[in-house]
């Protein structure tokens, strides 16, 4: 064990990668699968397979493409950074972005399942008495629950393991985007054989912790019933 | 529910004990000292054909693990090499640190070229190099490099330029030219000014590419991988700021490959060799 060598700003940042990752996939993700759960198949197959795809994709490409989206080699990329100033890569914050797109197909699918374990007659019962808007916010959301906690929570656990898409958008600047996964990766290939244990086995500790917070929230309101 | 959890927590925890016990026991170094002759390295003009033992062998294919400086040098001169030596070869190019790292735990490299004298001598100490395997071929040079687009900066000083926002440079834990910048940074008095703009490269290609792609808007690198067309502007920095680049190559024991990587690393020290190093910005080695 080697407790002295390990940079504890990693465990922070990954912290917030994973944090903003999963807002992120939330916020894109929550309306994503409910559109996924409730329109007709020809549109939902589509958005299905779009929503699936950085699942079977290497997470190097997912990271290529968001460094040629927001670095400078794009057209895009310059007009974030040099009208609107806005410097994603080699950030935590465009770290998260990536994280975010390597998760979504997670967060979607759990969402989704959540979605469509609903009654499809209380949610038309519901429509007679309110907008749709309504009915997401009064009547799904609070439904699916569960599920949508259980779709954070593998969120933020893809997040925080993050590496190949990571490493790409955000290189790993020890204090700013070194994450644990690239400091497991550093302390490898610098030799240093002590910390990399320490912080394989930090992240199994973690690990461990994050899935029993899982099984907490999927099964417990399961045995209420 | 919670005696699964409880259950695979004890198993993990016991296995990861074991592991750490067990992990303790490979530490000791292999340094014997019949392996004290083989630490001076051969330079250009010597040979390192001599002194193979019976064991050694030639190989059809061989890999060669490559420090990511030499990936232009290398492409250039492969063809010859692979029909002056019979052998086709794969290059692994990455820092040297890591390829010194992946030798260590078995990769089947029949020959390291490393960017510095220590990594190869380490291996040598280590028992894993061949008898009379040891080489030191060229000096790399370090240049200060600006992204297109950008008035060039020209010497050191300018990096906190406020224009300069990001600057990249290979990672000095393990990438020798990422020392060599670190050193010349801290010559020059900049090193803290600076600290917080530095991007590391997981090698000293990846930090090129960081400022050939634009991403950084500076960066510290390698003369031969921008020597011959980069779109980024750069400058030779003085060599007397930081510790010499001394390169150095070793054949790895026990390969089935020897005698592949033994002429291999001949030919780089020979004038063929010398030349095409010299074309890529590399000095001759000071003996």
């Amino acid at each position: 064990m080697n407790f002295a060598d390990v940079d504890w700003s990693t465990f922070r940042i990954s912290g917030q990668i994973a944090v903003l990752a999963t807002v992120l996939c939330v916020l894109a993700g929550t309306p994503l699968a409910w559109a996924i759960a409730r329109t007709r198949p020809a549109v939902a197959a589509p958005l299905s397979s779009l929503a699936l795809l950085p699942l079977v994709l290497p997470p190097t490409a997912v990271g290529y493409y968001v460094l040629y989206g927001l670095g400078r080699q794009s057209s895009f990329g310059r007009f974030l950074i040099d009208d609107l100033g806005l410097r994603l890569v080699f950030t935590w914050q465009g770290a998260a972005i990536s994280a975010s797109i390597v998760a979504l197909p997670l967060f979607v699918r759990t969402a989704q399942a959540g979605f469509e374990q609903i009654e499809p007659e209380l949610l038309d019962v519901a429509s007679t008495m309110a907008n749709k808007t309504r009915v997401f916010w009064r009547v799904a959301v609070p439904l699916a629950w569960p599920s949508l906690v259980a779709a954070g929570l593998i969120a933020f656990a893809r997040s925080i393991g993050e590496f190949g898409a990571t490493i790409i958008v955000a290189a790993n600047i020890p204090g700013e985007t070194q994450t644990v996964p690239a400091a497991i990766y550093d302390a490898t290939q610098a030799g240093n054989e002590s910390l990399a244990h320490t912080l394989a086995l930090l992240t199994v500790l973690l690990g461990l912790a994050l899935l029993s917070a899982l099984a907490f929230v999927l099964y417990r309101p399961m045995q209420g019933r | 529910m919670r005696r699964p959890i409880l259950l695979l927590l004890l198993a993990v925890s016991v296995a990861t004990v074991a592991v750490a016990c067990g992990g303790g026991g490979d530490t000791t170094g292999g340094g014997s000292s019949a392996q004290l002759d083989d630490s001076t390295p051969v330079a250009p003009g010597g040979s390192v054909l001599g002194g193979a033992s019976p064991a050694e062998k030639r190989s059809p294919t061989i890999t060669v693990g490559t420090a990511a400086d030499l990936r232009n040098a290398m492409t250039a001169i492969q063809a010859d090499l692979e029909q002056t030596c019979g052998t086709k070869i794969t290059f692994v190019f990455g820092s040297s640190g890591q390829l010194k790292t992946q030798i260590e735990a078995g990769a089947d490299f029949g020959l390291y070229l490393s960017a510095d004298s220590q990594y190869p001598a380490d291996l040598a100490r280590a028992g894993k190099v061949v008898p009379n395997g040891l080489a030191s071929y060229g000096v790399g040079r370090i240049v200060l490099a600006t992204r297109a687009g950008l008035e060039p900066v020209t010497n050191l000083n300018q990096l906190a330029r406020a224009d300069i926002g990001r600057i990249a440079i290979a990672n000095p834990d393990h990438a020798p030219y990422g020392r060599a910048a670190k050193q010349a940074l801290e010559s020059a008095g900049v090193y803290a000014l600076i600290q917080s703009k530095l991007v590391l490269g997981e090698n000293i290609r990846q930090a090129t590419d960081y400022v050939e792609k634009g991403d950084a808007d500076a960066a510290i690198v390698a003369l031969a991988l921008v020597i011959r067309g980069s779109p980024a502007a750069y400058t030779l920095i003085d060599a007397s700021i930081h510790q010499p680049i001394e390169q150095g190559g070793a054949v790895i024991k026990g390969t089935g490959a020897e005698l592949s990587g033994r002429c291999i690393l001949q030919y780089i020290l020979d004038p063929r060799g010398q030349e095409a190093l010299k074309r890529f910005g590399f000095e001759p080695v000071q003996r």
